[in-house]
């Protein structure tokens, strides 16, 4: 096996036994359960009104209780929902070495900090894809247990790859929170961060410059700004910024500090 | 032969602190080497600076002939490193025995790695117990085992005996006794002075980040030398005792109202001195047999 396999084995069964997977699982298990929920109580306009508040929210959501409905919402879900999660995630993979103490133990292996880099990298996009896909497979199976109307393969088609594009696009807009959480030793850093960028991206998007900024064309790519398209420089942004995450992350990693 | 660990000019600043100033450093293979300081001394900055984890501000060092790249890196001697820094790093989530297969992983060992050093550290008990769940001295005895696995060449130990119990401590010095008979070098910090004395080969003392004392064999043994120890009425009275010692064979220093006497027989009949000092009208108000331990001359030279 190549080092980087040997690091990458390691990392996931690091994460295999902490609870951060079966939490994230969790959170993309219930997300779409309201997306469902809402589907269920805007199916029928006099149970909306028998739930009150409930009702008005799923009305106000504005979605339709059909495939397209639930799909847009699984979108919606992931568009917003990602940075956080995988923010998250990133925050646990990369800080938790330095929270533990066991940074300085991975960092004089006969397997240098670039492999180790690498695979964490790996992991995180590898759990991100599959959260995805769980959260698409939850959905769908939700939609064929509510009978929701509507359902032409491409119709289901389209949902499905409109949010795995959307998550796909955000792995790379994630890295910068990897670096923050290995240069501050820790979480809440990190997930401040997220939180910035994700309000940062809210405001990007209502000024028309969705597109531009990495962090919101996940939800253009959802389809959740009608009117703002992505081009090259959309992906080049959100490469760019992956790209520049990486190495500030590497960097860091290598750098003369990183086991003080 | 190659000296296990050689450090030249090994400085780090933090800002305008010195953490660690100018440090040479030679170790030779097969040998313990202690390394003492107080709290803050700069003994972890050095020994981060060893492994790489830190890189230095000027100077170098090279451990079993390699050098140290603080950007970390698989062609360093890191398959031949065993180190333990800072307490045991550990993911409180894995067990024992996990910890043990990463490691056997990372470093690419045969399967009978773990269950050797699982004897050989008493952790078989502790095997499916989660490192978060385990005491402090068996968290410390795992990390001892993560830093022994690979059977290292050069083991280098930051408080190894951290949070044992006294039966414990003396467990890990006989292994640290044993490997160094092996031809193990072991380079220790601790701030357990008595077992460093029991322990190491030769002792260096750093104090506000420079190496202001290296004791061998022989300083350690110097140490340990008994002195009769006279302390008289009045300066006139010690110079006296002073010159009567001298006329008589006994060397012995003045010092103000006390008067030293190092020599064999002054210290194993000191009624001699007293028949002596009492026939040249000096006698001493006190006469004690002293001897310095190294706990007592860490003190001195650090200003304790």
């Amino acid at each position: 096996m190549t080092d980087f396999g040997i690091a990458l084995a390691v990392e996931v069964r690091k994460a295999s036994r902490s609870r951060v997977p079966a939490i994230t699982i969790f959170v993309f298990t219930v997300a779409p359960a309201v997306g469902a929920l809402f589907m269920y109580v805007a199916a029928d306009p006099n149970r909306a009104r028998r739930l009150g508040l409930l009702g008005q929210k799923a009305q106000l959501s504005g979605l339709s209780a059909d495939w397209a409905g639930m799909l847009t919402f699984a979108a919606q879900v992931v568009a917003v929902g990602s940075l956080l999660l995988f923010a998250f995630i990133a925050t646990w993979l990369f800080g938790r070495e330095f929270v533990d103490g066991t940074a300085r133990y991975l960092m004089a292996l006969p397997i240098s900090r670039t492999t180790i880099v690498a695979a964490k990298s790996s992991l995180l996009a590898m759990w991100a894809t599959l959260l995805t896909l769980w959260l698409v497979a939850v959905t769908i199976l939700l939609g064929w247990l509510m009978d929701l109307p509507g359902w032409t393969t491409a119709t289901g088609a389209a949902g499905a790859i409109h949010i795995l594009v959307s998550a796909v696009l955000m792995i790379p807009a994630i890295m910068p929170i990897a670096y923050v959480a290995s240069r501050t030793r820790g979480y809440l850093p990190a997930l401040a961060t997220a939180l910035g960028l994700l309000a940062v991206a809210q405001i990007a998007a209502v000024l028309g410059w969705g597109a531009y900024l990495p962090w919101s064309i996940p939800a253009v790519a959802a389809g959740l700004a009608p009117d703002q398209h992505l081009g090259v420089a959309s992906f080049a942004a959100t490469l760019g910024v992956g790209a520049i995450g990486t190495a500030a992350t590497l960097h860091w990693w290598r750098g003369p500090v990183a086991g003080l | 032969m190659t000296a296990a660990i050689v450090a030249r000019g090994l400085t780090r600043l933090f800002g305008d602190l010195r953490a660690v100033d100018s440090v040479d450093l030679s170790i030779a293979p097969g040998t313990i080497y202690g390394f003492l300081g107080r709290n803050g001394a700069g003994k972890t900055t050095l020994i981060r600076m060893m492994l790489g984890l830190i890189g230095p501000t000027s100077g170098e060092v090279s451990l079993l002939g390699k050098p140290v790249d603080s950007r970390g890196g698989s062609s360093g001697p890191w398959k031949r490193v065993g180190y333990l820094v800072d307490g045991p790093g550990l993911y409180p989530e894995l067990t024992t025995a996990e910890h043990l297969e990463i490691a056997t992983a990372y470093r690419r060992l045969p399967r009978e790695a773990a269950p050797t050093i699982t004897e050989r550290l008493a952790l078989g008990a502790y095997l499916h117990v989660r490192a978060g769940q385990l005491s402090m001295g068996n968290r410390q005895r795992l990390g001892l085992a993560l830093a022994l696995i690979h059977e290292p060449e050069l083991l280098i130990l930051d408080e190894p005996t951290n949070g044992m119990d006294p039966a414990g401590v003396v467990e890990i010095r006989f292994l640290l006794l044993e490997l160094a008979r092996r031809g193990t070098t072991v380079f220790m910090s601790t701030h357990i002075v008595t077992e460093l004395a029991r322990t190491a080969d030769r002792i260096g003392i750093i104090d506000s980040g420079r190496l202001i004392q290296t004791l061998d064999h022989r300083g350690l043994q110097e140490l340990g030398r008994p002195r009769l120890t006279l302390t008289m009425g009045s300066d006139g009275l010690a110079t006296r005792a002073t010159a009567a010692l001298a006329a008589h064979g006994y060397p012995a220093i003045g010092q103000g109202t006390t008067v030293t006497c190092v020599d064999r027989r002054a210290w194993t009949s000191p009624e001699t001195i007293a028949t002596i000092l009492v026939h040249a009208q000096a006698p001493p108000r006190s006469m004690a047999v002293e001897q310095d331990t190294l706990e007592d001359h860490f003190l001195q030279i650090t200003g304790g």
